[in-house]
């Protein structure tokens, strides 16, 4: 027996040989750890480890018939190495270093496909009217620049080598012809080499994949089409749908409301009985007279023409009559009846087909568990085997009454046949309605109404009683489209488009020798102990030496067989391919591929799955355990190159080295304004000419948020978005110039860009590029420096303080002061008066043992002060002491519960009046938005524009006036005051009533261009607010000796002028008259006059006319 | 003067205080020219040719200055106690409102009394003691005072949108103004009263509030 701890032993024992054996099965462990340190990583994609490799491996071990997003597919990485730098016409070597390929340790099985994009040589780009572009970029001579001519391009340097086809002689011939040598030829067959005589080369014809490099699903590369599984035999599949219903002829009885009158049933009873008599009567009357024709003698028996002679005897009545058949009685149907509703045939076969189920969600999941299921391109139809005789499929078959029913073909003519022909000889009962019509005394009657889809169900599953036909549940699944270009594999290799001579199709023609500039007279020009088309199509090749030039790039695409084994039943590995960035959008995008659907015949370049049994047989769907299933997919991998081109110039060794240092450590950043501001500098190194370096400075987030990173951290850049920071954290000018050594940011990034306030700091890279002048022969380098910035998670809220008469000061928490943006930045705040400060804590991150000080010097909040007031806490009551103009500034510094020093401030200026007149404008639009040049192009009011000036970081701003405004004749104005005192508003000297008290006023203005309003604005006190002064005045007094002489200010005023101007979008009338612009155009001055003028007139030849008509006796008279 | 002469005076003033209350006006110098027109002109002109009254009889005399400018005297201590009682029980100054630009700048509250509050301190004084008295004081005597008292208040009412506390003044002095002009004859003095109240009235609120 053991104990409980000698078990334990055990089991981890066992489990740990268990371990070392399952990991020695894995060869990539060790290849892995062949991969040089000393390389240079070239690629984006992180480094392969141990622990990976055996990750991959176990998971493709758990799991050999199923789908693993474990898997980790081939991946390669590209690495540069020069002895010169990177110079001008220096040879650079690329080295690459392939892993999770089946054969890494033996890279003779591999394919590099190396392109070499020149400068100016870009994708896409059609060069038929550039001859330049041309005879430098697209060596297959399409007119155009693909990724083919860039493969070309690498692939001539490589097979070439050293043999120059265009060498010349003395008399300037070309030592090589290609018309006159003799061709060896290439008995040795390049691609077929490598895989002949094994089951890859098989295998490689039909498959091979690729891997989306997100959820890490593996898809192979081919196209699928539908493949719907037959119906049983005596049935066809139909698409049917729900509450289908027949109008059929009916006879009537008369019954019926509407229809035409009663049939006669009796007539056509007897109609009926006279044909069947006439009808009987004349088949006696012709077996009567054939009978007597049959009996005719010769009336000269030797003479065969003599005429017959009928024995009347026996035949007394030859010939009987025939008679005429009567009409039979008409048999009009003269009704109609719907019937009731239920499931029927709506669509034929070829309106079923086979779609994936579960919309696009098919990651993740057992491939052998999708299930494809027919559907029907008819809306609300349903697919299902249907009996491809008779009228309808019931269930139980003829059973009475049905449990289940689906109509089909003539329902009207179903069951017994409705008389509907004349001379039927079923005559119904008067008021017959056939049997489904009818809801009564039907066989039918308990299925009326009843959904396909309970129809289905029942005669699959039966109905309780009876046993269901499980056969008739219509399945499909897709197979694999081997016809139509279906095999969506095809090799990357440079192709010369040569009619009958591709890149690795085992032979190497002259043509092609000539393409490739090779030499015609030997089997391998570079001698390398592989063939010419071995060397064209990059086996073994995993190095590529050629002569650069500025803007050279290198891309490699990487086939071969992959460490992850096929599923298929057979023992191949995965044909797969690396690309040299271990990139490639399009894999991403496979997801978003559409799924491929029966109802599209093409289905190209779409995602789907295809089910197989062993030995690449159809998966028979009711036993799908035995199949394995395998995602598909139809991607063109030459779009990946172009994004897996490496630029040596930056990814290689340069002598030029530039390092950067920040001068704060652990800055703060704060959106209100305060935060610090931050200057990296650069130190460049072996520069021949310091001075002309061309800096490029760019700045990144991280997306670890707290976390310090990592090298396989994501960084965010955040350039622009600093750029556009209102104010700016610094200038777009400052990011790129000759000589710009350091760089300086104010640390006033917005949340939007740090992220989450609830995160206490965060992490900025600052990136440097630099690009030597030519005396560096152009060379490039790139410096980084990581700095953690703290965030400025509290704030110091500006309170006013209510001041009680036992002369304890309060917050007033009801009025926040400086609460806007700008009142952040910049507090104004009253002489003499007294504000209350708090820091709140913010949730999770409690800060404590405050230290205050006012410009400098400690303050602290004493309990004679105020009784809200703790030692070190988070509260202070000061007063505001200086002159107008003068700034002070209020400093808290704090312990966090998270162990951060924090250190919060504001910034107050002391301002003669707080009372402002504030502009309202129509549109809502703010002070700064309407501080423009253009203001008054777009708006009715505007303040006066005043200039612009410059930030800290340089950036611009428009300054405008606020107590100067322009508007324009005829529009209204509307300004309000900013505090909630009573007011008095005086327009032009004139204190008008109606604006008495009102925060806002509404003033039309009616003065021409050229003149101006003088708007002032008068606050007073409540008695309310008299009694908190002398309040105020008592603790000013009392805490800090302020004499009661320096109150501040009852009344407050202020003015602003506003400025009529001419409004620029006026239109002037111009479809009048003369006499109507002459009108339109007259002076307003003018114009005045002439009314007042008529108007005088008029009164006094009024008061003429009384005088002149009136008598003089009208008065006397009454009285 | 005849009844029929006094009967088409009677339209006469009440059409053109209606007229100058509503005539339209845009900017100061309209007002000003408005007020000119309706209040100065027009009834010279009526006065000229349906009155035929010479424009002596309008005001514009000196008269007897001695008695006048007792009278004056006497009547500007009756308006002086008259509003130190309205100040002292009713709070008076601390409700009257003046033109800002006038408190801070001497040159402008110059320039302010004698070229705004004098000419329209004329003006009034011409129409309402001058013109309304000379068609009047003959028919109903005394009365004609409370006459131009209640046109005077009637058409500050109508017309201003200034607050009542603003246009106390012109209606305290208006009745003892009519008093002067019919003792006196002269709208001389009764307008050199209404101008001086105004002006010591602004000057005591500009000391008030430096």
């Amino acid at each position: 027996m053991f104990n409980t701890k000698q078990k334990t032993k055990k089991i981890i024992a066992s489990i740990a040989v268990f371990s070392v054996l399952l990991m020695q099965l894995f060869p990539l462990g060790v290849r892995a750890l062949t991969i040089p340190d000393s390389f240079i990583n070239a690629s984006k994609g992180s480094s392969v480890s141990i622990s990976n490799s055996t990750k991959a491996g176990n998971a493709s071990a758990n799991d050999p018939n199923g789908i693993s997003n474990k898997n980790q597919g081939p991946k390669v990485e590209v690495s540069f190495s020069s002895a010169d730098g990177m110079k001008r016409g220096s040879k650079i070597t690329a080295t690459a270093t392939p892993s999770f390929f089946a054969s890494s340790s033996d890279i003779g099985k591999l394919y590099f496909t190396w392109y070499l994009k020149r400068s100016g040589c870009d994708n896409k780009v059609n060069v038929a009217n550039n001859p330049t572009l041309k005879s430098k970029c697209d060596f297959d001579g399409d007119d155009r620049i693909t990724e083919n001519d860039w493969k070309i391009a690498a692939a001539k340097i490589i097979a070439s080598g050293s043999f120059d086809s265009n060498e010349t002689d003395t008399a300037g011939a070309k030592v090589i012809d290609y018309s006159v040598n003799v061709f060896v030829g290439d008995k040795k067959s390049a691609f077929q080499s490598v895989t002949s005589n094994t089951t890859n080369e098989t295998n490689w014809n039909n498959r091979c994949y690729v891997q989306e490099p997100k959820s890490g699903l593996i898809y192979e590369l081919t196209r699928v089409k539908q493949e719907m599984y037959p119906c049983p035999a005596g049935y066809d599949f139909r698409c049917v749908a729900d509450n289908q219903s027949a109008t059929c002829d009916v006879f009537n009885d008369g019954m019926i409301p509407g229809l035409p009158g009663p049939y006669d049933f009796t007539a056509a009873l007897n109609s009926q009985n006279d044909i069947a008599t006439k009808t009987a009567a004349n088949a006696a009357s012709l077996a009567y007279n054939s009978a007597a024709e049959t009996n005719l003698v010769l009336s000269n028996p030797s003479d065969p023409t003599s005429a017959k002679i009928i024995d009347m005897v026996t035949y007394p009545a030859y010939p009987k009559a025939i008679v005429a058949i009567p009409a039979p009685y008409a048999v009009a149907l003269n009704g109609q009846h719907t019937t009731n509703s239920f499931c029927g045939v709506v669509g034929g076969s070829n309106s079923v087909y086979c779609k994936i189920d579960g919309s696009d969600n098919i990651d993740n999941i057992k491939i052998r568990d999708y299930t494809a299921t027919s559907t029907c391109s008819i809306a609300n139809a349903v697919p299902t085997c249907v009996k491809n005789a008779g009228t309808y499929t019931d269930f139980p078959g003829g059973g009475n009454p049905a449990t289940a029913v689906i109509f089909q073909g003539s329902v009207c003519n179903s069951l017994q046949s409705a008389p509907s022909a004349p001379g039927s000889l079923i005559l119904p009962a008067p008021g017959y309605v056939p049997p489904f019509v009818s809801t009564e005394n039907s066989i039918f009657g308990a299925v009326h109404g009843q959904s396909c889809a309970d129809a289905k169900n029942i005669m699959i599953n039966g109905d309780g009683t009876n046993a269901g036909v499980a056969d008739i549940d219509l399945e499909c699944t897709f197979i694999k489209d081997t016809a139509n270009s279906g095999n969506a594999c095809k090799h990357l290799f440079a192709n010369p488009k040569l009619t009958g001579d591709d890149s690795g199709d085992g032979r190497f023609s002259l043509a092609e020798k000539k393409f490739w500039g090779l030499d015609p007279a030997v089997v391998s020009t570079r001698s390398n102990g592989q063939t010419d088309e071995e060397n064209v199509i990059g086996k073994g090749i995993d190095k590529f030496t050629w002569m650069f030039s500025p803007g050279d790039m290198v891309g490699l695409a990487v086939e071969g067989d992959s460490v992850l084994i096929s599923e298929h039943a057979d023992a191949s590995n995965k044909r797969m391919w690396a690309f040299s960035n271990n990139t490639c959008k399009a894999l991403e995008d496979i997801s978003k591929l559409p799924l491929v659907d029966g109802a599209d015949p093409d289905n190209s370049f779409k995602r789907g799955f295809y089910l197989e049994r062993g030995g690449g047989e159809k998966c028979d769907l009711k036993n799908k355990s035995i199949c394995t299933g395998f995602l598909t997919a139809e991607v063109d991998l030459d779009s990946c190159l172009e994004e897996n081109l490496l630029n040596p110039d930056l990814e290689g060794t340069s002598k030029l080295k530039v390092d950067l240092a920040a001068n704060l450590q652990n800055p703060i950043n704060d959106p209100n304004g305060r935060g610090d501001i931050l200057t990296i500098s650069s130190g460049s190194s072996n520069a021949s000419d310091p001075g002309g370096l061309l800096y490029k400075w760019t700045v990144q987030r991280s997306n670890d948020g707290i976390n310090a990173p990592t090298d396989t951290t994501g960084w965010t850049d955040i350039t622009t978005a600093a750029t556009n920071n209102d104010p700016p954290s610094f200038s777009s000018s400052d990011l790129v110039g000759i000589n710009k050594k350091s760089f300086t940011i104010n640390l006033n990034l917005p949340n939007s860009i740090t992220g989450p306030i609830s995160e206490s700091v965060f992490w900025l890279r600052f990136r440097v590029k630099i690009s030597g002048t030519s005396a560096d022969d152009s060379q490039n380098a790139e410096g980084v420096v990581n700095v953690r910035v703290r965030k400025q998670q509290n704030q110091i809220y500006v309170y006013d303080i209510i001041a009680s008469n036992v002369n304890d000061l309060k917050l007033d928490k009801s009025s926040e002061l400086c609460g806007d943006t700008q009142g952040k930045i910049r507090c104004f705040v009253n002489k003499n008066a007294i504000i209350g400060l708090e820091i709140p804590n913010v949730a999770g991150n409690v800060v404590s043992n405050f230290i205050w000080t006012v410009n400098g010097n400690p303050m602290e909040c004493r309990t004679s002060i105020s009784s809200e007031c703790v030692l070190a806490g988070n509260k202070l009551f000061f007063p505001i002491l200086g002159n107008e103009g003068e700034a002070v500034d209020v400093v808290a510094s704090g312990l966090s519960s998270s162990g951060e020093k924090i250190e919060v401030s504001r910034h107050f200026v002391i301002a003669g009046s707080q009372l402002q007149i504030l502009l309202n404008d129509p549109n809502g639009k703010s002070f700064s938005q309407l501080c423009s040049a253009d203001c008054g192009s777009s708006n009715d009011t505007c303040p006066r524009y005043l200039g612009k000036y410059k930030d800290i970081v340089g950036g611009e701003y428009p300054d405008c006036s606020s107590s100067v405004f322009e508007t324009k004749t005829g529009k209204t104005v509307s300004f309000s005051a900013n505090s909630q005192s009573g007011f008095n508003w005086t327009i032009d000297g004139v204190m008008d009533p109606q604006y008495s008290d009102q925060q806002t006023i509404t003033l039309p203005i009616e003065k021409l261009a050229g003149s101006s309003y003088s708007i002032e604005l008068s606050s007073y006190l409540s008695p309310a607010n008299k009694a908190q002064l002398t309040n105020v005045r008592l603790a000013l007094f009392k805490n800090w000796a302020i004499s009661q002489e320096e109150v501040p200010e009852e009344n407050q005023t202020t003015a602003i002028q506003l400025d009529v101007f001419a409004d620029p979008n006026a239109t002037i009338a111009s479809n009048g008259g003369f006499g109507a612009s002459l009108i339109t155009h007259l002076p307003e001055q003018l114009m005045f006059l002439l009314k007042i003028s008529l108007t005088s007139i008029f009164i006094l030849l009024v008061s003429g006319l009384l005088f002149a008509f009136m008598p003089e006796d009208i008065f006397r008279k009454e009285n | 003067m005849k009844i029929k002469e006094a009967t088409i005076a009677i339209f006469f003033i009440l059409a053109t205080i209606v007229i100058s209350i509503f005539f339209p006006v845009r900017n100061d110098f309209q007002r000003f020219l408005s007020t000119f027109i309706f209040f100065i002109i027009l009834p010279i002109i009526f006065n000229k040719f349906f009155l035929k009254k010479e424009f002596i009889k309008l005001g514009i005399t000196i008269g007897d200055y001695k008695s006048a400018l007792l009278i004056s005297l006497y009547n500007l201590l009756a308006i002086g106690l008259i509003f130190f009682i309205i100040s002292y029980y009713f709070n008076f100054l601390n409700i009257y409102t003046i033109p800002v630009f006038i408190v801070n700048d001497f040159l402008k509250f110059v320039l302010y009394e004698f070229f705004m509050v004098l000419v329209f301190v004329f003006i009034y004084e011409f129409y309402f003691r001058g013109f309304v008295l000379a068609v009047f004081r003959e028919k109903i005597g005394y009365w004609v005072i409370l006459l131009q008292t209640v046109l005077f208040i009637a058409a500050a009412f109508i017309g201003n949108k200034v607050s009542v506390v603003n246009l106390l003044p012109y209606l305290i002095v208006t009745p003892f103004a009519g008093f002067i002009a019919y003792r006196t004859r002269s709208i001389l003095y009764s307008g050199l009263v209404q101008f001086l109240v105004i002006f010591i009235l602004n000057l005591i609120v500009i000391k008030k509030i430096s």
